[in-house]
């Protein structure tokens, strides 16, 4: 998982090297979907990846990209176990134009959400935040405070 | 796990009096869960030629870039749109290549040749063409969509009543199916 995500910022960074202008968006949500495309049949990488970006023409966007390589542009997206109960929280409160406030509350609702009804729920959450000002870490929730867990 | 049923999908293409529509349903799922209620599955390729793919969407998404390349390709050395019948040919070759490997998808091609004569056909995911004179179906959603195209479907019909009939046709099929459905896009030209 790692090696995929390296690979994948490295490409990136060179692009903005070699053409003077950094990618869009959706230019790297297609690049990274070609990458595990092609790998797809040789050799897969078993990555599930939601990539959010912030584009000055288009503003922010997120996609949707499974390990088989499937891209969708979303609103809303969520993985693994606790994405049953993520997207259904989501598709209650959800609605275009939230501010940062309204989006963290969600967040937070779908974090109880996961605490409460994952039997193997994770005790840490880190919420990330992407805008014009680049991406930032914006807050952990954690339950477990010695989190010395290799991440 | 199927794997042609990993996505879900539900696609229709119709002739009608020098017209034709191509309607597939809207849900991109992974299995039981739904992702996105907003899926594309028919792209243009030229304005009078539609090319709808159902099956496993990533296959779906490499193909149809592929097709698209070597469109325009086409374009650009023969300085033309490629015919229908051309290009369901060169669909067809295209899924042959991989067969001990196959892409998982079934392609509805829909277009109009010379003279605005309507054209579809289907073919399954190693590129056996099927052409029909009347619908083509393809997806999870095709047996019910085989018998609801069968029972609605008449001759020669206009763009507006075709438009209906095609809509009706795929509504009533996708909601017999859990893996289809979420509305529907429908093109007529």
């Amino acid at each position: 998982r790692v090696q995929f995500t390296e690979y994948i910022q490295k490409n990136v960074a060179l692009y903005q090297f070699r053409n003077g202008i950094p990618l869009t968006t959706a230019a790297a949500a297609n690049f990274t979907r070609g990458e595990l495309a092609t790998a797809l049949r040789k050799n897969p990488y078993f990555v599930n990846i939601l990539l959010a970006g912030y584009d000055k023409e288009t503003g922010p966007s997120l996609y949707y990209i499974d390990y088989i390589a499937t891209l969708h542009k979303v609103d809303k997206g969520a993985f693994g176990y606790g994405s049953y109960f993520s997207l259904s929280m989501m598709d209650r409160h959800y609605h275009s134009g939230m501010t940062v406030e309204e989006a963290i509350d969600l967040v937070d609702k779908c974090i109880m959400e996961i605490r409460s009804r994952l039997v193997v729920a994770p005790p840490n959450f880190v919420i990330k935040i992407v805008d014009k000002d680049g991406a930032r870490e914006y807050a952990w929730r954690e339950s477990v405070k010695d989190a010395a867990v290799a991440s | 796990m199927q794997i042609f049923e990993y996505n879900g999908s539900a696609l229709v293409a119709m002739v009608g009096k020098n017209c034709f529509a191509i309607a597939s349903d809207r849900r991109l799922g992974v299995q039981l869960q739904t992702i996105a209620t907003d899926f594309q599955r028919i792209s243009k390729i030229h304005d009078r030629l539609f090319l709808g793919l159902s099956g496993l969407a990533t296959d779906a998404q490499t193909l149809y870039q592929r097709l698209v390349f070597r469109h325009k390709l086409y374009q650009l050395r023969e300085e033309r749109d490629m015919k229908p019948e051309t290009f369901a040919s060169l669909v067809s070759a295209i899924l042959y290549e991989k067969r001990f490997g196959p892409y998982v998808c079934q392609p509805v091609i829909a277009g109009l040749g010379d003279e605005d004569k309507p054209f579809i056909c289907t073919m399954d995911s190693i590129g056996a063409k099927e052409l029909a004179k009347d619908f083509v179906v393809a997806g999870t959603a095709s047996e019910s969509l085989y018998g609801a195209c069968e029972s609605m479907f008449k001759e020669n019909m206009e763009p507006e009543e075709l438009f209906e009939t095609v809509s009706q046709a795929l509504l009533a099929s996708v909601d017999r199916d859990c893996l289809s459905g979420w509305g529907g896009h429908v093109y007529v030209v």
